[in-house]
Order: structure tokens, then C-alpha cells, then sequence
């Protein structure tokens, strides 16, 4: 691996370096138009516009025009042929719509890149556990991202959040039975799985703990909760 | 001052391809997508084109046979393209099969994970830039004489979406968040929160960041240098030094995360190869013929 010498080089007084190339950036300015427009709608419908959506539709109109300024960019995108020019600026503002949508399941394979950016201040932290009983009696604390492998750890967790938050209400709704059907559904997947890697001693029931714990001082912050357990029927592995 | 890989010989795109397809291809081999079919369909949120899929051949799609059965396809094309044989039909299969294969996964995922989104991003760049490339060839249009590369001009693009990528993290967090994500503690949370939420975290490190305050010290204090390199990433595609400067910080940076924060971005760490020039062409001012993208390897 080398860097590329400079024989033959394309070089620019510095002056020139950076220059506002006024029919560039005015074929830009539509395409932006555009993606803006098209997060609007995905976004927000027919409604009033967000006015985040427009600040940073004008931070990102503002970097494109900025790379746009530097000769070096503008001699590469100039320098590739059209069809090649049309893939990136589609690439690029498909990114960008992916963005401002802030919306990653409707807008994939193009996400919000949005991570570890909202401030958290919490101080209680809460988590869930999985506790079994297998056909012999034993108990067994059961890891879901060891049975259903073809999702990360991270991608179970959130997953188990969204349901767990509801489930675990305090106070009974049509919300929290909903999300507990929804924790009995996610506990039979989780058993099958068990069930299937573990074929001598398969699990009989299997329930979901609701943890809190005092994220300051790190002590629990109440007992642990069952909120949902189900029987497990003896038979083959699903 | 050109931009990276202006001069990129047939060799470099032969060699990245092979990176990026090989990593679909580890991605989609380690990944048992037919347990998929236990999931309920209360659990399942359809992601992007998904969702357009009718309920009946969504059921369909869930049943482990066609599950096994995407998942061959995929390998097979994936592994069509690191073989070179038949490009181009090939790049698009895998991309199209990768892309179902991805949104199935993640439709049971609680969040759409970004560790494999660049890697997928690089895929379907270096096969659209082949697909213009053949476009390109039936209609005449191509560089002029001393122009990037063929093979030069997926490389550029993809550092591109590379360095775009971290700059929409760091200005997200920088519009949305800033100050109260580096002066609330929300780093230190996230850390011990990642270490509690799964049972059997890969490292959990994060359970330390209040026993031991210097670990969380340097995690808060870290967190804005880091954001403004990621910021300014875009500046690696005119900055041998930044590209330099910028993987001493990210590449540690990423190995943190996964003891820390127990996420790990390797494919894109895999992707940091386009930070190095990799080879020029034979002779600047009197060309070779480049080989066609096609071409045997």
C-alpha cells in the first residue's frame, strides 16, 4: 500500500483551492429540495413541517455546497462519467433522507445514524430476566440471545424493551394486556429455542422478571417482579 | 490534490470487492436466520420494503424451509462474486438476496443496528457503479484522459458514504444533543445500561463505570473529541494526516465500544482499508489499458 506520488497531479493555487462554483451548487439545490420534501412527507404526511427537520435539511445543503467549493471534489465529480454521478448524488441523498426521517424501519437499508445522541439522565435502570423450570425441576436462567442467535444481544434487548415498558404498567389497561400477550408469545419463541437446543432436559415454564435497580447508588430498587409466566406442554421441539 | 484512489488500479477494486462480499457472506454463514421461524408475527415488525409485503407471503417467507432456502441463494451469489463469476447478474443478485436477507433479521430486531450498514452501503455501490460502468460502455461516456479510474471511482464513492456516515452521527448528536448528552451523564448510563440489559453481555465493562469514576472520567471526557472527529470525517478525503489521525482515534475508539459499551462496528473497521492508497495505475500520463471490470481474476 503507497501513497499515490505526486507525478502527474491536477493542482490548484491555493487561492483557488476553494471557489463557489455557482451551476453546481445550483444543480444541487433541487436534488436537496427534494430529499427535504420527500423526509417531510414521509415523516410527517401533509402536516406542518418540523422545525429540526428544516435546520439540519440546511446543515446537510450546507456541507454538500461547502464539498462542492473544495477543486479537488469538484474535479473528481466532474471527472466521473454521468451514469456514475446520477448513482452517488441518488446514494447520497437517499442517506440524507434516511436522516432527516429519523425513522430507521420505514427508511431502511438507508437508517437514521442517530446513535448515542439524545441525552438519557436517568436513575433508574430496568432490565429483564428469564427464569425456567426444566422437566426436572431444575431451575434455569435462560439467556434469549443464546437461543435465538440470528439477532444480536443489543437487537433482543430493544426488542424486550418496547413490549417489557408496557407489560410492566402499573396500573391494568387494553396497552398492558396487549404487551403481556406479546411477552407470552416472545416467552413460547424463547422456550422453543431452549427447548431445541436442550432436547434431555426441555423446559416445562418459563417466566419473565422485571428487574429495577438504582442506577446512582447501584442497589436494587425494588424486588424482582414476575410479570407473565407461561406452562410449557410436553412434546416435540417446534 | 486528488481525492483517494483516483488512481486505483483493477487490483484494488479486485481486493475490496472480495472485502466486502466476503464479510456479506461471514454475515449471512454465521448468521441461523431459520429461527426466524419461531417468532411469532406479533413479535415481527416488517422493515422498509417489508412492510409492503402482503400477511400471506410474509407467512410464507417465515417458514424455515424458504428460510433455509434464502439463505443458500445468498451464499451462492455472494460467493459468485468473490469467485468473479458472472459479475455483474451475480453483484445484483446478492444485493438484492442481502437486502431480504437483512430486513428479515431485522424485522424481529427492537432497533436497526448500524454495525452492518456500511458493509452493505459498499456492496451495493460497487454494484451500481458496475451496472453504470456497463452503461457507461454501450453509450461511449467514460473519464477523460487522466481521469479517476474505473476502478478508482467505487473506491472514492464508498469512502465517501464511509466519512458521510460519521458525519451525520457526530452532527446528529451535535443539533440534537449537545450539551446535555456530554453533561447528563448519558454516556456512563449507556454503558452500565448495555451491561444490565443483556443477560450474558459479551464483556460488560460497563458495570464498572461507577466503581471505577476514571473509566467513566475518560468515557464523558472522550465523548466530545470523539464527536468531532466524527464530525469532520469528510476531511479524510483530502488529508493523508486526518486519515492517519482519524484511525488512531477510531480504532481504538471501536475497540472501547465493544469491551465498554458491548457494540462492535468490525465491518466497518473492515472499510478503513479505503483510508490507504491501495496501488496506482501503471504509468500516470502514458495509461494502460485498464482491464475491464469483468475481466477474469
Amino acid at each position: 500500500m503507497a501513497e499515490p506520488s505526486t507525478v502527474a497531479r491536477p493542482t490548484w493555487p491555493a487561492a483557488r483551492q476553494w471557489s463557489f462554483d455557482g451551476p453546481l451548487v445550483a444543480a444541487l439545490v433541487p436534488l436537496w429540495a427534494l430529499t427535504v420534501t420527500a423526509a417531510h412527507l414521509t415523516s410527517q404526511g401533509f402536516g406542518k413541517p418540523r422545525a429540526l427537520l428544516l435546520i439540519e435539511g440546511l446543515i446537510y445543503l450546507a456541507l454538500y455546497a461547502g464539498l462542492l467549493t473544495f477543486a479537488p471534489v469538484r474535479a473528481w465529480i466532474r471527472a466521473i462519467p454521468a451514469p456514475h454521478r446520477a448513482v452517488l448524488a441518488a446514494f447520497v441523498m437517499l442517506a440524507t433522507w434516511g436522516q432527516l426521517v429519523v425513522d430507521s424501519r420505514t427508511t431502511f437499508p438507508f437508517p437514521a445514524w442517530t446513535m448515542y445522541a439524545r441525552p438519557e439522565p436517568r436513575s433508574l435502570l430496568e432490565y429483564y430476566r428469564y427464569r425456567g423450570v426444566d422437566v426436572r425441576g431444575h431451575e434455569v436462567w435462560v439467556d434469549p440471545a443464546h437461543e435465538l442467535t440470528f439477532v444480536n444481544s443489543a437487537e433482543i434487548a430493544s426488542r424486550v424493551k418496547y413490549i417489557g415498558r408496557p407489560a410492566t404498567a402499573p396500573t391494568p389497561g387494553p396497552r398492558r394486556d396487549e404487551a403481556r400477550a406479546r411477552v407470552r408469545d416472545l416467552l413460547a419463541a424463547i422456550a422453543a429455542g431452549y427447548n431445541r437446543s436442550h432436547p434431555d432436559a426441555p423446559l416445562r415454564s418459563l417466566e419473565f422478571v422485571h428487574y429495577t435497580m438504582d442506577y446512582r447508588n447501584q442497589t436494587q430498587a425494588g424486588n424482582p417482579e414476575s410479570v407473565v409466566q407461561i406452562d410449557i406442554p410436553e412434546g416435540p421441539a417446534r | 490534490m486528488k481525492l483517494p484512489h483516483w488512481d486505483a488500479p483493477p487490483e484494488a477494486l479486485t481486493l475490496v470487492r472480495r472485502l466486502v462480499f466476503a464479510t456479506w457472506f461471514l454475515r449471512v454463514a454465521l448468521k441461523p436466520l431459520h429461527q426466524l421461524a419461531l417468532v411469532p408475527s406479533s413479535l415481527f415488525e416488517p422493515v422498509g420494503v417489508m412492510a409492503l409485503v402482503p400477511a400471506p407471503l410474509e407467512h410464507l417467507l417465515h417458514r424455515a424451509a424458504v428460510l433455509y432456502a434464502l439463505k443458500a441463494l445468498t451464499l451462492l451469489a455472494i460467493a459468485l462474486v468473490i469467485a468473479g463469476v458472472a459479475l455483474r447478474p451475480s453483484m445484483v443478485a446478492a444485493s438484492v438476496l442481502m437486502t431480504l436477507y437483512a430486513s428479515m433479521w431485522r424485522g424481529f430486531a427492537g432497533h436497526i443496528d448500524h454495525e452492518s450498514m456500511l458493509i452493505l452501503f459498499a456492496g451495493y455501490l460497487l454494484t451500481l457503479f458496475a451496472l453504470a460502468d456497463a452503461w457507461a460502455d454501450r453509450h461511449g461516456v467514460g473519464s477523460p484522459p487522466g481521469g479517476p479510474t474505473r476502478s478508482g471511482r467505487p473506491l472514492t464513492a464508498i469512502m465517501i458514504m464511509l466519512c458521510l456516515a460519521y458525519t451525520m452521527v457526530g452532527l446528529f448528536r451535535t443539533v440534537r444533543g449537545t450539551p446535555e448528552v456530554y453533561t447528563s451523564g448519558s454516556l456512563t448510563f449507556w454503558a452500565f445500561r448495555n451491561a444490565y440489559e443483556t443477560a450474558e453481555p459479551a464483556w460488560g465493562w460497563g458495570k464498572y463505570v461507577l466503581q471505577y469514576p476514571l473509566l467513566g472520567r475518560m468515557l464523558n471526557g472522550g465523548f466530545p473529541f470523539i464527536t468531532l472527529f466524527e464530525v469532520t470525517a469528510l476531511t479524510a478525503l483530502f488529508s493523508r494526516w486526518y486519515r492517519y489521525a482519524f484511525l488512531a482515534v477510531m480504532v481504538p475508539f471501536h475497540i472501547v465500544s465493544l469491551f465498554v459499551l458491548d457494540v462492535f462496528f468490525w465491518e466497518n473497521m473492515v472499510l478503513y482499508v479505503l483510508f490507504f492508497e491501495l496501488g496506482r495505475r501503471a504509468e500516470i500520463g502514458h495509461r494502460a489499458p485498464e482491464a475491464p471490470i469483468l475481466a477474469p481474476q
